[in-house]
Protein backbone atom coordinates (compact mmCIF):
# COMPACT_ATOMS: atom_id res chain seq x y z
CA UNK A 1 0.00 0.00 0.00
CA UNK A 2 1.33 3.43 -0.93
CA UNK A 3 0.44 6.35 1.34
CA UNK A 4 1.03 10.04 0.65
CA UNK A 5 1.94 12.23 3.61
CA UNK A 6 1.57 15.93 2.86
CA UNK A 7 3.77 17.97 5.19
CA UNK A 8 7.12 16.91 6.65
CA UNK A 9 6.99 18.95 9.84
CA UNK A 10 7.06 17.75 13.44
CA UNK A 11 3.88 15.70 12.91
CA UNK A 12 4.16 14.69 9.23
CA UNK A 13 7.69 13.30 9.51
CA UNK A 14 6.68 11.20 12.50
CA UNK A 15 3.55 9.91 10.76
CA UNK A 16 5.75 8.73 7.87
CA UNK A 17 8.16 7.05 10.26
CA UNK A 18 5.39 5.30 12.21
CA UNK A 19 3.63 4.10 9.07
CA UNK A 20 6.87 2.65 7.73
CA UNK A 21 7.49 0.81 10.99
CA UNK A 22 4.27 -1.18 10.46
CA UNK A 23 3.55 -3.83 7.86
CA UNK A 24 0.58 -2.27 6.02
CA UNK A 25 2.50 0.49 4.24
CA UNK A 26 5.13 -0.38 1.65
CA UNK A 27 5.96 3.08 0.41
CA UNK A 28 5.45 6.71 1.46
CA UNK A 29 5.21 9.72 -0.83
CA UNK A 30 6.32 12.64 1.34
CA UNK A 31 5.49 16.13 0.09
CA UNK A 32 6.58 19.46 1.52
CA UNK A 33 7.29 22.94 0.19
CA UNK A 34 10.61 23.07 2.07
CA UNK A 35 13.28 21.10 0.14
CA UNK A 36 15.84 21.30 2.97
CA UNK A 37 13.44 19.87 5.51
CA UNK A 38 12.46 17.08 3.13
CA UNK A 39 16.11 16.18 2.54
CA UNK A 40 16.74 16.10 6.27
CA UNK A 41 13.68 13.97 7.02
CA UNK A 42 14.21 11.54 4.14
CA UNK A 43 17.72 10.74 5.40
CA UNK A 44 16.27 9.20 8.54
CA UNK A 45 13.39 7.43 6.79
CA UNK A 46 15.33 5.24 4.36
CA UNK A 47 14.66 4.27 0.76
CA UNK A 48 10.96 3.47 1.09
CA UNK A 49 10.22 7.19 0.95
CA UNK A 50 9.73 9.15 -2.26
CA UNK A 51 10.16 12.86 -1.62
CA UNK A 52 8.41 15.52 -3.66
CA UNK A 53 8.86 19.25 -3.22
CA UNK A 54 7.22 22.23 -4.93
CA UNK A 55 6.27 22.51 -7.78
CA UNK A 56 4.28 19.30 -7.28
CA UNK A 57 2.95 16.86 -9.89
CA UNK A 58 -0.77 17.42 -10.27
CA UNK A 59 -1.56 13.75 -9.58
CA UNK A 60 -0.59 12.10 -6.29
CA UNK A 61 0.30 8.47 -6.76
CA UNK A 62 -1.06 6.98 -3.51
CA UNK A 63 -4.07 5.03 -2.26
CA UNK A 64 -4.46 6.90 1.05
CA UNK A 65 -3.63 10.54 1.72
CA UNK A 66 -2.59 11.93 5.09
CA UNK A 67 -2.71 15.72 5.28
CA UNK A 68 -0.30 17.01 7.93
CA UNK A 69 0.37 20.48 6.53
CA UNK A 70 -0.14 23.42 8.94
CA UNK A 71 -3.73 23.78 10.20
CA UNK A 72 -5.64 26.20 8.01
CA UNK A 73 -3.93 25.02 4.81
CA UNK A 74 -5.48 21.54 4.60
CA UNK A 75 -8.85 22.36 3.03
CA UNK A 76 -7.90 22.10 -0.67
CA UNK A 77 -5.91 18.87 -0.24
CA UNK A 78 -8.73 17.16 1.68
CA UNK A 79 -11.42 18.26 -0.78
CA UNK A 80 -9.29 17.24 -3.76
CA UNK A 81 -8.64 13.78 -2.31
CA UNK A 82 -12.33 13.41 -1.53
CA UNK A 83 -13.31 14.35 -5.07
CA UNK A 84 -10.95 11.66 -6.35
CA UNK A 85 -12.66 9.24 -3.93
CA UNK A 86 -9.42 8.57 -2.06
CA UNK A 87 -9.47 7.98 1.69
CA UNK A 88 -7.97 10.94 3.55
CA UNK A 89 -6.79 11.58 7.10
CA UNK A 90 -6.57 15.22 8.23
CA UNK A 91 -4.62 16.38 11.28
CA UNK A 92 -6.08 19.89 11.27
CA UNK A 93 -7.08 21.39 14.63
CA UNK A 94 -8.28 24.70 13.21
CA UNK A 95 -11.87 25.52 14.17
CA UNK A 96 -12.63 27.48 10.98
CA UNK A 97 -11.19 24.75 8.76
CA UNK A 98 -13.10 22.03 10.61
CA UNK A 99 -16.39 23.86 10.15
CA UNK A 100 -15.68 24.33 6.44
CA UNK A 101 -14.65 20.69 5.99
CA UNK A 102 -17.79 19.40 7.71
CA UNK A 103 -19.84 21.09 4.98
CA UNK A 104 -18.54 18.34 2.66
CA UNK A 105 -19.72 15.49 4.91
CA UNK A 106 -22.74 14.74 2.72
CA UNK A 107 -20.52 14.48 -0.34
CA UNK A 108 -18.09 12.18 1.48
CA UNK A 109 -20.96 9.93 2.48
CA UNK A 110 -22.33 9.92 -1.06
CA UNK A 111 -18.87 9.04 -2.42
CA UNK A 112 -18.54 6.35 0.25
CA UNK A 113 -15.06 7.73 1.00
CA UNK A 114 -13.53 7.61 4.48
CA UNK A 115 -12.49 11.10 5.60
CA UNK A 116 -10.96 11.21 9.09
CA UNK A 117 -11.10 14.69 10.60
CA UNK A 118 -9.00 15.99 13.48
CA UNK A 119 -6.66 12.99 13.77
CA UNK A 120 -4.28 14.60 16.23
CA UNK A 121 -3.80 15.36 19.92
CA UNK A 122 -6.86 17.58 20.50
CA UNK A 123 -9.08 16.89 18.66
CA UNK A 124 -8.16 13.30 17.91
CA UNK A 125 -6.93 11.62 21.04
CA UNK A 126 -9.47 13.62 23.05
CA UNK A 127 -12.29 12.33 20.80
CA UNK A 128 -11.25 8.72 21.43
CA UNK A 129 -10.96 9.31 25.20
CA UNK A 130 -14.39 10.97 25.24
CA UNK A 131 -15.91 8.15 23.24
CA UNK A 132 -14.42 5.62 25.68
CA UNK A 133 -15.48 7.57 28.80
CA UNK A 134 -19.03 8.13 27.55
CA UNK A 135 -19.56 4.35 27.48
CA UNK A 136 -19.16 4.25 31.30
CA UNK A 137 -22.31 6.32 31.83
CA UNK A 138 -26.02 5.69 31.37
CA UNK A 139 -26.50 9.29 30.35
CA UNK A 140 -23.84 11.94 29.74
CA UNK A 141 -24.58 15.60 30.45
CA UNK A 142 -21.22 17.32 30.07
CA UNK A 143 -17.90 16.81 28.28
CA UNK A 144 -15.06 19.23 29.02
CA UNK A 145 -11.78 19.05 27.11
CA UNK A 146 -8.52 20.72 28.15
CA UNK A 147 -5.18 20.73 26.42
CA UNK A 148 -1.72 21.88 27.54
CA UNK A 149 1.31 22.36 25.32
CA UNK A 150 1.99 22.68 21.62
CA UNK A 151 3.77 20.62 18.98
CA UNK A 152 5.67 22.18 16.09
CA UNK A 153 5.76 25.85 15.02
CA UNK A 154 2.45 25.74 13.15
CA UNK A 155 0.74 24.20 16.19
CA UNK A 156 2.18 27.02 18.32
CA UNK A 157 0.77 29.54 15.85
CA UNK A 158 -2.71 27.98 16.00
CA UNK A 159 -2.54 28.09 19.82
CA UNK A 160 -1.46 31.74 19.72
CA UNK A 161 -4.27 32.78 17.35
CA UNK A 162 -6.95 30.67 19.02
CA UNK A 163 -6.66 32.67 22.25
CA UNK A 164 -7.65 35.90 20.51
CA UNK A 165 -10.59 34.46 18.55
CA UNK A 166 -14.14 33.58 19.46
CA UNK A 167 -14.64 30.22 21.16
CA UNK A 168 -17.69 28.03 20.61
CA UNK A 169 -19.14 25.99 23.47
CA UNK A 170 -22.20 23.81 23.01
CA UNK A 171 -24.68 24.52 25.79
CA UNK A 172 -28.39 23.63 25.96
CA UNK A 173 -28.97 23.19 22.21
CA UNK A 174 -27.03 26.30 21.23
CA UNK A 175 -23.55 27.33 20.24
CA UNK A 176 -22.45 29.88 22.83
CA UNK A 177 -19.89 32.39 21.54
CA UNK A 178 -17.38 33.69 24.07
CA UNK A 179 -14.12 35.61 23.64
CA UNK A 180 -10.96 33.53 23.55
CA UNK A 181 -8.76 33.99 26.61
CA UNK A 182 -11.80 34.25 28.93
CA UNK A 183 -13.29 31.72 31.35
CA UNK A 184 -10.27 30.77 33.44
CA UNK A 185 -10.54 27.28 34.82
CA UNK A 186 -7.93 25.41 36.82
CA UNK A 187 -7.45 22.03 35.15
CA UNK A 188 -5.41 19.19 36.58
CA UNK A 189 -3.42 17.31 34.00
CA UNK A 190 -1.50 14.09 34.66
CA UNK A 191 1.96 14.57 36.18
CA UNK A 192 4.41 16.12 35.43
CA UNK A 193 2.15 18.77 33.82
CA UNK A 194 -0.07 19.11 36.92
CA UNK A 195 -2.48 22.02 37.49
CA UNK A 196 -2.71 24.64 34.73
CA UNK A 197 -4.94 27.65 34.21
CA UNK A 198 -6.94 26.98 31.06
CA UNK A 199 -9.00 29.40 28.97
CA UNK A 200 -11.56 29.39 26.20
CA UNK A 201 -10.16 29.58 22.66
CA UNK A 202 -11.21 28.93 19.10
CA UNK A 203 -10.82 25.14 19.34
CA UNK A 204 -12.28 22.46 17.10
CA UNK A 205 -12.97 19.77 19.72
CA UNK A 206 -16.54 20.86 20.64
CA UNK A 207 -17.58 20.81 16.96
CA UNK A 208 -16.45 17.21 16.45
CA UNK A 209 -17.76 16.07 19.83
CA UNK A 210 -21.18 17.60 19.23
CA UNK A 211 -21.24 15.84 15.84
CA UNK A 212 -20.57 12.55 17.65
CA UNK A 213 -22.67 13.12 20.78
CA UNK A 214 -25.57 15.42 19.86
CA UNK A 215 -27.47 14.41 23.03
CA UNK A 216 -24.80 15.85 25.40
CA UNK A 217 -26.02 19.24 26.60
CA UNK A 218 -22.72 20.92 27.51
CA UNK A 219 -19.45 20.56 25.59
CA UNK A 220 -16.48 22.88 26.14
CA UNK A 221 -12.79 22.99 25.28
CA UNK A 222 -10.04 24.99 26.91
CA UNK A 223 -6.35 25.42 26.42
CA UNK A 224 -3.65 26.21 28.97
CA UNK A 225 -2.13 29.65 28.61
CA UNK A 226 0.13 32.00 30.52
CA UNK A 227 -0.61 35.66 31.17
CA UNK A 228 1.84 36.55 28.37
CA UNK A 229 0.04 34.18 25.95
CA UNK A 230 -3.26 35.94 26.65
CA UNK A 231 -1.90 39.48 26.53
CA UNK A 232 0.00 38.98 23.27
CA UNK A 233 -2.65 36.81 21.55
CA UNK A 234 -4.14 39.66 19.43
CA UNK A 235 -0.64 40.63 18.19
CA UNK A 236 1.49 38.78 15.66
CA UNK A 237 3.82 36.29 17.37
CA UNK A 238 6.54 38.45 18.91
CA UNK A 239 9.23 35.80 18.77
CA UNK A 240 9.53 32.92 16.29
CA UNK A 241 7.90 29.75 17.66
CA UNK A 242 10.08 26.89 18.93
CA UNK A 243 10.83 24.04 16.54
CA UNK A 244 9.03 21.76 18.96
CA UNK A 245 7.43 22.26 22.36
CA UNK A 246 8.08 20.07 25.37
CA UNK A 247 5.69 17.73 27.12
CA UNK A 248 1.99 18.45 26.79
CA UNK A 249 -1.19 16.81 28.01
CA UNK A 250 -4.87 16.42 27.31
CA UNK A 251 -7.68 15.92 29.76
CA UNK A 252 -11.26 14.82 29.15
CA UNK A 253 -13.79 15.35 31.93
CA UNK A 254 -17.16 13.66 31.61
CA UNK A 255 -20.17 14.30 33.85
CA UNK A 256 -23.19 12.04 33.77
CA UNK A 257 -25.59 9.67 35.42
CA UNK A 258 -24.53 6.18 36.40
CA UNK A 259 -27.49 4.40 37.93
CA UNK A 260 -29.05 6.83 40.39
CA UNK A 261 -25.90 8.85 41.08
CA UNK A 262 -24.26 11.76 39.31
CA UNK A 263 -20.63 10.94 38.62
CA UNK A 264 -17.56 12.47 37.05
CA UNK A 265 -14.79 10.64 35.20
CA UNK A 266 -11.56 12.23 34.09
CA UNK A 267 -9.17 10.68 31.55
CA UNK A 268 -5.84 12.12 30.48
CA UNK A 269 -2.66 11.50 28.53
CA UNK A 270 0.79 13.09 28.83
CA UNK A 271 3.07 13.16 25.81
CA UNK A 272 4.83 15.59 23.48
CA UNK A 273 1.90 16.90 21.42
CA UNK A 274 3.54 16.30 18.02
CA UNK A 275 4.47 12.72 18.98
CA UNK A 276 0.95 11.99 20.24
CA UNK A 277 -0.68 13.63 17.20
CA UNK A 278 1.51 11.59 14.83
CA UNK A 279 0.77 8.36 16.70
CA UNK A 280 -2.98 8.99 16.52
CA UNK A 281 -2.84 9.95 12.83
CA UNK A 282 -0.66 6.96 11.91
CA UNK A 283 -2.97 4.54 13.74
CA UNK A 284 -6.03 6.16 12.12
CA UNK A 285 -4.36 5.69 8.73
CA UNK A 286 -3.78 2.01 9.50
CA UNK A 287 -7.48 1.73 10.42
CA UNK A 288 -8.35 3.21 7.01
CA UNK A 289 -6.01 0.78 5.23
CA UNK A 290 -7.29 -2.23 7.18
CA UNK A 291 -10.94 -1.21 6.66
CA UNK A 292 -11.52 -1.00 10.42
CA UNK A 293 -13.45 2.30 10.44
CA UNK A 294 -17.00 1.95 11.79
CA UNK A 295 -18.54 4.17 9.13
CA UNK A 296 -17.54 5.37 5.68
CA UNK A 297 -17.87 9.10 5.34
CA UNK A 298 -16.56 12.20 7.07
CA UNK A 299 -16.32 12.31 10.88
CA UNK A 300 -13.98 12.60 13.84
CA UNK A 301 -12.41 9.65 15.63
CA UNK A 302 -15.26 9.47 18.20
CA UNK A 303 -17.53 8.20 15.47
CA UNK A 304 -15.05 6.35 13.29
CA UNK A 305 -13.14 4.01 15.58
CA UNK A 306 -13.88 1.48 18.29
CA UNK A 307 -12.31 3.35 21.25
CA UNK A 308 -11.06 0.40 23.28
CA UNK A 309 -9.33 -1.23 20.32
CA UNK A 310 -7.86 2.15 19.30
CA UNK A 311 -6.61 2.88 22.84
CA UNK A 312 -4.97 -0.56 22.97
CA UNK A 313 -3.30 0.27 19.66
CA UNK A 314 -2.04 3.57 21.09
CA UNK A 315 -0.81 1.80 24.23
CA UNK A 316 1.29 -0.55 22.09
CA UNK A 317 2.85 2.57 20.53
CA UNK A 318 3.69 4.00 23.96
CA UNK A 319 0.74 6.33 24.52
CA UNK A 320 -0.71 5.52 27.92
CA UNK A 321 -4.11 6.60 29.18
CA UNK A 322 -4.36 7.82 32.76
CA UNK A 323 -7.41 8.11 35.00
CA UNK A 324 -7.91 10.69 37.73
CA UNK A 325 -8.94 9.26 41.05
CA UNK A 326 -9.83 11.42 44.00
CA UNK A 327 -12.21 13.98 45.35
CA UNK A 328 -13.59 16.36 42.85
CA UNK A 329 -14.78 19.84 43.62
CA UNK A 330 -15.99 21.99 40.76
CA UNK A 331 -14.37 25.43 40.57
CA UNK B 1 -1.07 62.50 36.15
CA UNK B 2 0.85 61.85 39.37
CA UNK B 3 -2.44 61.13 41.15
CA UNK B 4 -3.33 58.55 38.50
CA UNK B 5 0.04 56.78 38.84
CA UNK B 6 -0.25 56.88 42.64
CA UNK B 7 -3.77 55.43 42.44
CA UNK B 8 -2.66 52.62 40.10
CA UNK B 9 0.28 51.76 42.37
CA UNK B 10 -1.97 51.68 45.42
CA UNK B 11 -4.37 49.31 43.63
CA UNK B 12 -1.53 46.96 42.67
CA UNK B 13 -0.17 47.01 46.24
CA UNK B 14 -3.63 46.35 47.68
CA UNK B 15 -4.17 43.40 45.30
CA UNK B 16 -0.73 41.99 46.20
CA UNK B 17 -1.49 42.38 49.92
CA UNK B 18 -4.81 40.51 49.57
CA UNK B 19 -3.17 37.72 47.50
CA UNK B 20 -0.33 37.48 50.06
CA UNK B 21 -2.78 37.22 52.94
CA UNK B 22 -4.66 34.38 51.23
CA UNK B 23 -1.40 32.59 50.58
CA UNK B 24 -0.30 33.01 54.23
CA UNK B 25 -3.64 31.60 55.37
CA UNK B 26 -3.07 28.58 53.11
CA UNK B 27 -6.06 29.33 50.87
CA UNK B 28 -4.91 28.17 47.47
CA UNK B 29 -6.90 27.35 44.35
CA UNK B 30 -4.65 24.41 43.57
CA UNK B 31 -5.95 22.53 46.61
CA UNK B 32 -9.41 22.12 45.13
CA UNK B 33 -8.79 18.65 43.84
CA UNK B 34 -7.35 15.99 46.09
CA UNK B 35 -6.22 12.79 44.52
CA UNK B 36 -3.99 11.62 41.77
CA UNK B 37 -3.66 10.04 38.40
CA UNK B 38 -3.11 6.36 37.81
CA UNK B 39 -2.36 4.50 34.63
CA UNK B 40 -5.42 2.85 33.07
CA UNK B 41 -5.53 -0.86 33.88
CA UNK B 42 -6.90 -3.71 31.80
CA UNK B 43 -10.37 -3.39 33.34
CA UNK B 44 -10.48 0.33 32.45
CA UNK B 45 -9.92 -0.48 28.80
CA UNK B 46 -12.58 -3.13 28.44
Amino acid sequence: MRVAVLGAGAVGARIARQLLSGTSVTQIVLRDTDADRLAQVSKSLGDRVIIEHAPFNSQLDAEVIVVATPSGTQMSAVVEAMEQRRPVVSTSDSLAEMVELLKFSEQAQKNNTPVVLGAGFAPGLTCVLASHGVAWFDKVQEIHIAKAGTGGPSCALVHHRALSRISYDWRHDNWVRRPGGSGRSLCWFPEPIGPQDCYRAALASPVLLHHAFPEVSWITARVSASLRDRLTAPLPMLSPPHSEGGLGAVRVEIHGQRGASHEVSVLGVVERPAVAAATVAALATEYVIDGKLKIRGMAGLSELVEPIDFLHGLEKRGLNVQIFEGDYEKE
Amino acid sequence: MMRMIKGALESVLAAAAVAGTFRLLGIDRTKRQVGGWRRAKGSDLR
